[in-house]
C-alpha cells in the first residue's frame, strides 16, 4: 500500500505538468486581453499607454516564454500575481477557498446523510408509493438546473417574503459579534446551502438506490436470509455494506468537486468563494488567476481520485494494492 | 421412523412480465428422520423452487404459493409469519446452495458469517470465546485446515470447494433436523465434487440429519439417497427406494434419464439424449407433461394426467402404461430403440 501511494503521488507530477501546459495554452489562445475592459471603461486611455501596459505584463511574448515566466512565479510561492487585483494570488485564494469550503463541505455532508438512507429506503421498498415519490423528486432535482432553482428561491423566499438575505455571506459593515454574528452567517448560508444540498441529494440517492437494488438480488443475500437473520440484519449488515462500496468511491471522487461544484450557486448568490473568483478572472482574462484556480481544481480532482482508490481498498477486502 | 417433513400438493406460480409460469404443479413429498431423499430432474423442472418454498424464501413478490401445505414436525409452515420462519431457517432447516462462489458475503469474514448463525439462534454472542470455539469445531468437521485463521479471512481467499465446505459448516451450526442441499456439487469440478460428496456422506453417517438432496445427476443420487423422487415439469413422475428405482426404472422419463448417463454407453457410441425439451412453465399442461417427448405416447396421454401408482415395495410412477401392464414391455422397447 505504501509503495503504491508513493507511486501514485509521483505520477501526479507529470499529470499536473501536462494539465498546466494544456490549460495555459488554451487560455493564451483565447481572444481578449486583461485590459480590454479597462479601455472600455476609460476611453481617455491612449492607445500607446494601453500597448505599454500589455507589454509590461508580457502579453506579446511567445506562449512558451509566458509559460516559463508563470511557472517561475508559481514556484516562488506566490502562485503568481493577479493582473486585475494587483495582489499575490496565494493571499486571495486562501480566503476564497475558505469561503467555498464553508459552503461545499456542509453541503456534501448534509446531502450524504440525507441521500443514503433515502436511497436504501427507496430500494428496499421498490415500487412502493414512497419509492415513486422519491424517484419523482430525484428526477426533479437532477433535471432542474441549480441556477434556476436558486433564482426561484431568491425571488420567492428572499425578495418577496424577505425571509433570507439576497446575497453575500454576511451583512456587510454590520459589525455583528458572538451569536448575532453566527446567526447572520447561517442566515446567509441557508439558501445556497439548500440549493447545493438538494442537487447533490438527488443524484446520490439514486446511486445508492441502484447499488442497493443490485446487491439485494445477490446470492449471499439469499444465504443471509436462509440463515434466519431478520430483515434489518439482512439489509443493514449484509446488503448495505456491499452497496456502499461504489457509493464511497463516488463520494471520494466528489471531494474533488468541493472547489468547483458550487461555481453556479456561488455566482447566483454572490458568495465570495472560489467559484466567483475564477468566474471573474475568466471575464477579466486575468490569466495568472485563472491558471491558479484551474490548477487547484485539477489538483483536487487528482487527490480525490487517489482518495477514492484508497477508500475502495478499505471498504472492499477483495481490493489490495501492492 | 417418524416423519420430519411432509409436503402436500405444493403448487407454485411465478407472475412474470410475460405471464404466469407454473414452476411447481402439485408435489407430494415426505422425508423421515435420518433419511436422505434424492430429488432428481432436468434443469428447470422446479427442484430449486420446491426447496426455496420449504425455506419460505420464494422470491417476492413474483413467487406465489398457489396451493399446498408444508408440514415440518407437525407445524404447518405455510401458515407461518415471517418471524416464525426466521426461527426455523438456519436453525431447524438449513440450506446449502449450488453456487459456493457467490453464496458468501464478500465483505464479511468467515468468522462473522459462521458466528452470526449461532448468535441469532442460540444467543451465543458473535466474537465470544464460545462462539469461536463452536465455529472452529464446525470447520474441523467439514475438513478445513487451520480453522482459527480461516475465521479472520474473507471468502475471496478460498476456492470453490473450500467455500462449499464453509457453507456446509454454516448449515451444520445449529444441528438442524433437515438440511436441504440444492445441487451442492454441480458448480464444482469433478475431483472437488467427489470430495464434497464424501464429506456429505460422512456427515450423513455421523449426524443422522435428514437431507433433501437435489441434483440432476443420477450417479450422485445413487450414492447419496435412501429414496429417490424424479421430478418432471413441476410434478413427481416416479418415486421409490433408491435400489428398487435404479433396478426397475419405470417411467419413460426415468428410463430416458438412466440411458443418458455417460457411463451407460459403449465406447464410440453416441451419448443418448431424450429428444425434445422440458416444457416451459408458461404453457398449460393438461395430460402427461412428458407426452410430447415420449416414444410410447398413446391416446390418453394427451388429455389425462396420470397419477402416481405405488406397488407393495413403495415404488411408484405416474404413467398410463402402468395400467397396460407395460413396465416390462416398456423396458424392452427402450432396449430395442437404443
Ligand atoms: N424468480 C423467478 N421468476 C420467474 N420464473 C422463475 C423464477 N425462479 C424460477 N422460475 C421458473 O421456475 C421453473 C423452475 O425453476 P427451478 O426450480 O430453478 O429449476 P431447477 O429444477 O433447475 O432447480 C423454471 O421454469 C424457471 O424459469
Ligand atoms: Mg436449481
Amino acid at each position: 500500500m505504501k509503495s503504491y501511494l508513493i507511486r501514485r503521488l509521483l505520477l501526479m507530477i507529470p499529470v499536473i505538468f501536462g494539465v498546466s501546459v494544456i490549460i495555459f495554452t488554451l487560455i493564451s489562445l483565447a481572444p481578449g486581453d486583461p485590459f480590454a475592459q479597462m479601455i472600455e471603461a476609460n476611453p481617455s486611455m491612449s492607445r500607446a499607454d494601453y500597448e505599454n501596459l500589455l507589454n509590461s505584463i508580457g502579453y506579446y511574448d511567445p506562449i512558451p516564454v509566458k509559460y516559463a515566466k508563470w511557472a517561475k512565479q508559481v514556484f516562488s510561492g506566490s502562485l503568481g500575481y493577479s493582473i486585475s487585483q494587483k495582489q499575490p494570488i496565494a493571499d486571495m485564494i486562501g480566503r476564497r477557498l475558505k469561503n467555498t469550503l464553508l459552503l461545499s463541505i456542509p453541503a456534501l455532508v448534509l446531502s450524504t446523510i440525507i441521500a443514503i438512507p433515502l436511497g436504501v429506503l427507496s430500494a428496499t421498498k421498490q415500487y412502493s408509493f414512497l419509492d415513486y415519490i422519491l424517484t419523482l423528486l430525484a428526477l426533479a432535482g437532477i433535471s432542474i438546473p441549480a441556477f434556476f432553482l436558486a433564482l426561484l428561491l431568491l425571488k420567492y423566499l428572499a425578495f418577496d417574503l424577505k425571509l433570507f438575505p439576497l446575497q453575500g455571506m454576511e451583512t456587510i459593515a454590520a459589525g455583528y459579534t458572538g451569536t448575532r454574528w453566527l446567526h447572520d452567517r447561517l442566515h446567509h448560508l441557508a439558501l445556497p446551502l439548500s440549493i447545493l444540498t438538494t442537487i447533490q441529494v438527488a443524484g446520490r440517492m439514486r446511486y445508492t438506490r441502484s447499488s442497493m437494488l443490485e446487491i439485494i438480488n445477490q446470492d449471499y443475500i439469499r444465504t443471509a436470509r436462509a440463515k434466519g437473520l431478520g430483515e434489518k440484519s439482512v439489509i443493514y449488515k449484509h446488503a448495505l455494506r456491499n452497496a456502499l462500496i461504489p457509493v464511497i468511491t463516488v463520494l471520494s471522487i466528489s471531494l474533488g468537486s468541493l472547489l468547483s461544484g458550487a461555481i453556479l450557486t456561488e455566482n447566483v448568490f454572490m458568495w465570495p468563494g472560489m467559484g466567483t473568483l475564477v468566474y471573474q478572472a475568466i471575464s477579466n482574462r486575468d490569466y495568472p488567476l485563472v491558471m491558479a484556480g484551474t490548477m487547484l481544481l485539477a489538483l483536487s480532482m487528482l487527490i480525490a481520485n487517489l482518495l477514492a482508490d484508497i477508500a475502495y481498498a478499505f471498504a472492499d477486502p477483495r481490493i489490495r494494492y501492492d | 421412523m417418524s416423519e420430519i417433513l411432509r409436503i402436500r400438493d405444493l403448487a407454485i406460480d411465478f407472475n412474470t412480465s410475460e405471464g404466469i409460469v407454473s414452476a411447481v404443479r402439485g408435489v407430494d413429498l415426505k422425508i423421515s428422520e435420518g433419511e436422505v431423499l434424492g430429488l432428481v430432474g432436468e434443469s428447470g423442472c422446479g427442484k430449486s423452487v420446491t426447496s426455496l418454498a420449504v425455506m419460505g424464501l420464494l422470491p417476492k413478490p413474483e413467487g406465489v404459493l398457489k396451493s399446498g401445505q408444508i408440514i415440518f414436525e407437525n407445524k404447518n409452515l405455510t401458515a407461518f409469519r415471517e418471524e416464525e420462519w426466521q426461527k426455523i431457517r438456519g436453525n431447524e432447516i438449513s440450506m446449502i446452495f449450488q453456487e459456493p462462489m457467490t453464496a458468501l458475503n464478500p465483505v464479511l469474514t468467515i468468522g462473522d458469517q459462521l458466528g452470526e448463525v449461532l448468535q441469532v439462534h442460540k444467543g451465543i454472542r458473535l466474537g465470544s470465546k464460545e462462539n469461536i470455539d463452536i465455529c472452529v469445531e464446525n470447520l474441523i468437521k467439514v475438513g478445513i485446515p487451520r480453522p482459527q485463521q480461516v475465521l479472520n479471512e474473507y471468502p475471496h481467499q478460498f476456492s470453490g470447494g473450500m467455500r462449499q465446505r464453509i457453507m456446509i459448516a454454516m448449515a451444520l451450526s445449529c444441528d438442524p433436523k433437515l438440511i436441504i442441499a440444492d445441487e451442492p456439487t454441480t458448480a464444482l469440478d469433478v475431483t472437488i465434487q467427489a470430495q464434497i460428496l464424501d464429506l456429505l456422506r460422512e456427515l450423513k453417517e455421523t449426524m443422522k440429519t435428514s437431507i433433501l438432496f437435489i441434483t440432476h445427476d443420477l450417479g450422485v443420487i445413487h450414492e447419496m439417497a435412501d429414496r429417490v423422487m424424479v421430478m418432471y415439469a413441476g410434478k413427481i413422475v416416479e418415486e421409490g427406494p433408491t435400489k428398487e428405482l435404479f433396478a426397475n426404472p419405470s417411467h419413460p422419463y426415468t428410463q430416458g434419464l438412466m440411458h443418458s448417463r455417460p457411463g451407460k454407453v459403449k465406447k464410440g457410441d453416441p451419448l443418448y439424449c431424450i429428444p425434445g425439451m422440458v416444457p416451459s412453465g408458461r404453457q398449460q399442461i393438461i395430460g402427461c407433461a412428458f407426452e410430447p417427448r415420449c416414444q410410447y405416447s398413446f391416446r390418453p396421454c394427451k388429455t389425462i394426467c396420470p397419477l402416481l401408482e405405488f406397488n407393495e415395495k413403495g415404488h411408484g410412477y405416474a404413467c398410463h402404461l402402468s395400467k397396460e401392464g407395460g413396465i416390462a414391455n416398456v423396458g424392452k422397447a427402450v432396449n430395442i430403440s437404443n
